[in-house]
C-alpha cells in the first residue's frame, strides 16, 4: 500500500466537488445536443444513473474500509482479474488526465491566451500536474476544500449575473425531443459524474466518519446540482438552436453580462478562478493515474513514475487533431462510457463480493463446528 | 501544533501558485499593449464596389477621448486632428481580410474586443445578414452584446464618416447611452445586441429585429409637409433620417429593422416600435401625446411604464390560432393644453385611459398587421409563448408556427391604463373670466 498522507471526508468531497463542477464548464451545451430544450433533464436522469451507480461502489468499499478500490479489485477477482480491473482504471485516468489536459488548454488559448500556442498552455498546465502530484493527497485534499466553494462560486455567480438576458420561453417544449431522448441523453451523460470513483481509488486514506454514504452523495449532489443549474440557465440565454453550437456556453454567458456601463466585461475575472479549477482538476486526475500504477505494481511510492506519466500525458494530449475533436472524445465517447467502467465494473465487484462472502462464512462456520466437534 | 499548520498552510499555497503560474507564464505570451492596439468601436459593411465587401471601421483614438474628458480635449493637436475616432475603409474579398488589410496602411494592430456597434447597409441586409454575423459568431474577440443596426437610405461608410457625436466625447460611451434610450422612448428596440439577433435569427419561434439608423434629413427643419389645422404628428410616426430637426448628432435613431430569419424586409417607425415592445414585454416607459377628447384642437402629454408583463391568452382548438394581449401600463398626467376641463375628476380621468388605450393599440394593431401580413415574420415573438403549449419539439415543428400558422393567426392587442399621477398637481383651475 502506498504511505501517503490521510485526508479527511471534507477534504475528499471537495475533490470530487470540484472535479464535477469543472464539467458545468461544458456540460449544457452537450446535453442540448441530445435533448434540445430537456438538456437540463438529461443532466438529472444522468445525475440519478450515477447516484445508483454510486451506491454499488459505497457498498463494495464498505466491505474494504483499509483498501482502495485497486487493492479491493485484488482481493474481488484474483491477481490477475484485479491487475486487469487495475489497467482498466489506470488507462482510464491516464487517457481522461490527457484528453483534459488538451481539451482546456485548447480551449483557453482559444478564449483568453489567443497568441499563446495550445503546447506552451499544456506544458505549463503538466509541469503543475507534475508539482500537485508530488506534493501528495493531503496537500490536494486541503486545497480542494479551500478552493471547492469558490470554484463554485466562480461557475455560478457569472450565471446569475446573466439574469437580464433570461428568456424563460426558451424552455419550451418542455420535452425537447421527447422523453427517450432525455433517458438517451442521460444514459450518455452519466460519464459526467464517473470522477466520483477517485473516491473508491483513495478510500484507504480517507478518515471514515460515522455516516460513509454522505461521503459519496453529498459532492454527487452538489456536482448534479452545479450542471443542471448551468445547463438551465445557458439554456435560458441560447436558445435551441444556438445552444447546440456553443463550446463554451459558460464563458459566453459570462462575456453578456451588462449591469450597468460600469459593471460589464467581468469575465476575466472569472477566467482566472475557472483556470485554477481547471489546473485543479488535471492535478487530481493526472495525481490518481500515479496512484493507481503505482498501487498495481504494488509498490509503495509513485513518485518515480510523476516525470514519465507526465511525458506520456502530455504526448498523448496531441493525439486529438484539433479542438472539436478533442471535444467530441471528451463528450460524445468519455462522458458516454467512462461511466460503465466507474460504475459498472464495482458493481460487478460486490456481486463476486456478495457471491464468495457465504462461502466463506460457510467455511469459517464449517471449520468452527469441526473445532466444536473435536 | 502551530508548526503543523503552517507547513500545512505553506503546502497549500504551494500548490495553489502551481495552479496559477501556468496562467500568468502563457499570458506574457498573449500581452498586446494598449497604446499599440486599435480598437475598433464602430464597424460598417457595404456591398463592395472593387471587391465583395466595403469594411469601414472607426478606430479609437484613447489619447484623444482622454484628452477631451480631462478638458483639454487634444483639439488642434497635429496628432488627432481633434476627433477621438480616426475613419477607415477598404475594399476586401471578407471580413477578417479586410482587417488584415488594414494593417497594411494603419500602424496599430486593430482589434475588436472593444466593438460597440456594426452597421449594416440596407443592400447586404436584404441579402442576409447571417453571412457576416456568423463569423462574428465564431471570431473570439468579437462579444455577443455588440450592437447590430441597418442604416437606411445611405451606406454604412457614410453613416460612419458622418457619426458625430454632439454632447459626448467618448464614442464608446455614445453608443452605449444612445442605445439605452430605448428604455426612456420606447422607439428602439430595447434588446439590440447580436445576441438576441443572433438567436432569434436562428430560432423556430421568432423573428429578429435590429435598430434602425438613419442620416439628418437634407430638408431643413420647417420645410418639410405642412400639418393644417387639427392635423398633428405623433412624436414616434418618423421613420430614420426623416425627423424634421435641427443640431445635435447626425445620425437618428428611431423604429427598427425588420427581418424574416436574417434577411431585411422592412422597417417600422417609432409608434409601431412602441406596440411591439409592448406586446413583447421589454416596454419599459414612453411619453405620449394624445388628442384631448373634449377639445380636439389641443393636445395630452402622458409618461407611460410599464405595470406589468404583458399578458396571453392562446387558443389552438379551432382552425387557426386566436391569441389575445392584454399589455397593462401605469399613466402620470404630464401636460394639458386644455385648462378647462378638470381631468383630475373620476369620470375625465376613465375618458383619459380609454383614449391612451386607444392609441396604444392602434399602434399594436399596425404591428401585428404588419408583420402578419407584409413581413410574414414573428418579431411580435408569439411563436415564444405559443410553443408552452407544446410538449416535444417535433410536434412544434409540425405545427409549422413561422411558415403556416403565424401569417393567418387572428392576433388581437388591448391595452389597460390606469393614471395613477397627475404631476405635482391635483386639480386643474381654470383662467379667470372677464
Amino acid at each position: 500500500m502506498i504511505q501517503q498522507g490521510k485526508i479527511g471526508p471534507r477534504e475528499a468531497m471537495s475533490i470530487i466537488t470540484i472535479m464535477i463542477s469543472v464539467n458545468a464548464l461544458l456540460s449544457g451545451a452537450i446535453a442540448a445536443d441530445y435533448a434540445l430544450h430537456a438538456g437540463w433533464l438529461a443532466i438529472i436522469v444522468a445525475g440519478g444513473l450515477a447516484a445508483l451507480g454510486t451506491l454499488f461502489s459505497a457498498r463494495l468499499m464498505a466491505h474494504y474500509p483499509d483498501k482502495g478500490l485497486i487493492g479491493v479489485g485484488q482481493e474481488v477477482l484474483g491477481p490477475t482479474g484485479g491487475f486487469c480491473i487495475g489497467l482498466l482504471y489506470f488507462n482510464l485516468f491516464l487517457l481522461a488526465s490527457a484528453l483534459f489536459l488538451r481539451l482546456e488548454a485548447d480551449r483557453i488559448a482559444l478564449v483568453y491566451l489567443p497568441d499563446t500556442p495550445a503546447p506552451v498552455l499544456a506544458l505549463f498546465m503538466t509541469l503543475a500536474g507534475l508539482g500537485g502530484a508530488y506534493l501528495g493527497l493531503e496537500a490536494l485534499g486541503r486545497t480542494s476544500l479551500v478552493f471547492s466553494s469558490v470554484v463554485i462560486g466562480g461557475l455560478l455567480l457569472p450565471l446569475f449575473m446573466s439574469a437580464n438576458f433570461w428568456n424563460w420561453n426558451n424552455l419550451f417544449p418542455l420535452l425537447g425531443t421527447g422523453i427517450s431522448d432525455i433517458i438517451k441523453g442521460g444514459l450518455s451523460l452519466h460519464g459526467l459524474f464517473s470522477e466520483i470513483i477517485i473516491l473508491a481509488v483513495f478510500y484507504s486514506s480517507i478518515k471514515i466518519s460515522s455516516s460513509p454514504m454522505s461521503l459519496w452523495y453529498q459532492p454527487l449532489l452538489i456536482g448534479l446540482l452545479v450542471n443542471v443549474i448551468a445547463a438551465l440557465i445557458t439554456l435560458l440565454v441560447f436558445s435551441v438552436p444556438a445552444i447546440t453550437e456553443n463550446i463554451f456556453p459558460v464563458v459566453q454567458t459570462s462575456r453578456l453580462i451588462y449591469l450597468g456601463r460600469f459593471f460589464q466585461r467581468i469575465d476575466a475575472f472569472f477566467a482566472f478562478f475557472w483556470m485554477i479549477a481547471i489546473c485543479l482538476k488535471f492535478i487530481i486526475l493526472f495525481f490518481t493515474s500515479n496512484v493507481i500504477l503505482a498501487e498495481l505494481l504494488k509498490l509503495p511510492y509513485y513518485k518515480p513514475f510523476i516525470v514519465p506519466l507526465g511525458i506520456i500525458v502530455f504526448s498523448l494530449a496531441f493525439l486529438p487533431s484539433d479542438l472539436n475533436q478533442a471535444t467530441h472524445l471528451a463528450t460524445h465517447m468519455a462522458w458516454r462510457w467512462s461511466g460503465i467502467i466507474a460504475f459498472l465494473l464495482p458493481a460487478v465487484m460486490l456481486i463476486i463480493c456478495q457471491l464468495k462472502q457465504p462461502k466463506k462464512q460457510t467455511k469459517q462456520s464449517g471449520k468452527g463446528k469441526g473445532k466444536q466437534d473435536e | 501544533m502551530s508548526k503543523l499548520k503552517a507547513k500545512k498552510n505553506r503546502t497549500v499555497a504551494l500548490l495553489l501558485l502551481i495552479c496559477v503560474f501556468p496562467t500568468f507564464f502563457s499570458g506574457c505570451w498573449s500581452y498586446q499593449e494598449v497604446d499599440e492596439t486599435g480598437f475598433i468601436l464602430f464597424l460598417g459593411l457595404d456591398r463592395g464596389v472593387e471587391n465583395k465587401l466595403t469594411w469601414s471601421a472607426q478606430v479609437a483614438k484613447p489619447r484623444a477621448i482622454v484628452g477631451a474628458a480631462g478638458g483639454n480635449g487634444g483639439m488642434g493637436s497635429p496628432e488627432n486632428d481633434g476627433q477621438s475616432i480616426a475613419n477607415v475603409s477598404v475594399e476586401a474579398p471578407t471580413f477578417t481580410a479586410a482587417m488584415t488589410m488594414m494593417n497594411i496602411f494603419l500602424d496599430r494592430r486593430l482589434s475588436l474586443k472593444h466593438l460597440k456597434v456594426i452597421v449594416f447597409s440596407e443592400e447586404l441586409a436584404r441579402e442576409g445578414m447571417m453571412t457576416y454575423l456568423g463569423v462574428m459568431g465564431r471570431y473570439p474577440e468579437f462579444r455577443r452584446s455588440v450592437i447590430v443596426a441597418v442604416c437606411r437610405g445611405i451606406t454604412a461608410r457614410e453613416l460612419l464618416e458622418n457619426n458625430n457625436q454632439v454632447l459626448e466625447v467618448n464614442p464608446a460611451k455614445h453608443a452605449e447611452m444612445v442605445t439605452a434610450f430605448a428604455q426612456y422612448t420606447g422607439f428602439i428596440p430595447a434588446q439590440p445586441q447580436f445576441h438576441y439577433f443572433y438567436n432569434d435569427a436562428k430560432a423556430d419561434d421568432a423573428d429578429p429585429i435590429c435598430l434602425m439608423v438613419g442620416l439628418r434629413r437634407e430638408t431643413p427643419q420647417g420645410e418639410g409637409p405642412p400639418v393644417t389645422g387639427e392635423e398633428w404628428v405623433s412624436e414616434g410616426a418618423y421613420y430614420a433620417g426623416e425627423l424634421p430637426r435641427s443640431g445635435g448628432n447626425n445620425v437618428e435613431l428611431i423604429g427598427a429593422a425588420v427581418f424574416q430569419n436574417d434577411r431585411y424586409v422592412g422597417d417600422i417607425n417609432g409608434d409601431q416600435m412602441t406596440g411591439l415592445m409592448l406586446i413583447r414585454g421589454t416596454f419599459d416607459e414612453t411619453n405620449l401625446s394624445v388628442e384631448d377628447p373634449f377639445d380636439p384642437s389641443k393636445m395630452l402629454a402622458f409618461n407611460l411604464t410599464a405595470y406589468r408583463s404583458p399578458q396571453f391568452q392562446v387558443d389552438l382548438s379551432g382552425p387557426v390560432p386566436r391569441i389575445h394581449i392584454i399589455v397593462r401600463l401605469h399613466g402620470t398626467l404630464l401636460g394639458n393644453q386644455n385648462l378647462s376641463v378638470d381631468f383630475e375628476e373620476e369620470s375625465n380621468r376613465l375618458i383619459l385611459e380609454a383614449i391612451i388605450n386607444q392609441q396604444l393599440e392602434g399602434f399594436m394593431a399596425d404591428i401585428i398587421d404588419r408583420a402578419q401580413n407584409e413581413f410574414q415574420a414573428d418579431i411580435l415573438h408569439l411563436g415564444k409563448i405559443v410553443k408552452h403549449k407544446f410538449l416535444t419539439i417535433q410536434q412544434w415543428r409540425e405545427y409549422d408556427w413561422l411558415g403556416t400558422q403565424f401569417p393567418q393567426a387572428i392576433i388581437t392587442a388591448e391595452a389597460r391604463t390606469r393614471i395613477r399621477y397627475f404631476g405635482l398637481l391635483h386639480e386643474t383651475a381654470p383662467l379667470a373670466t372677464r
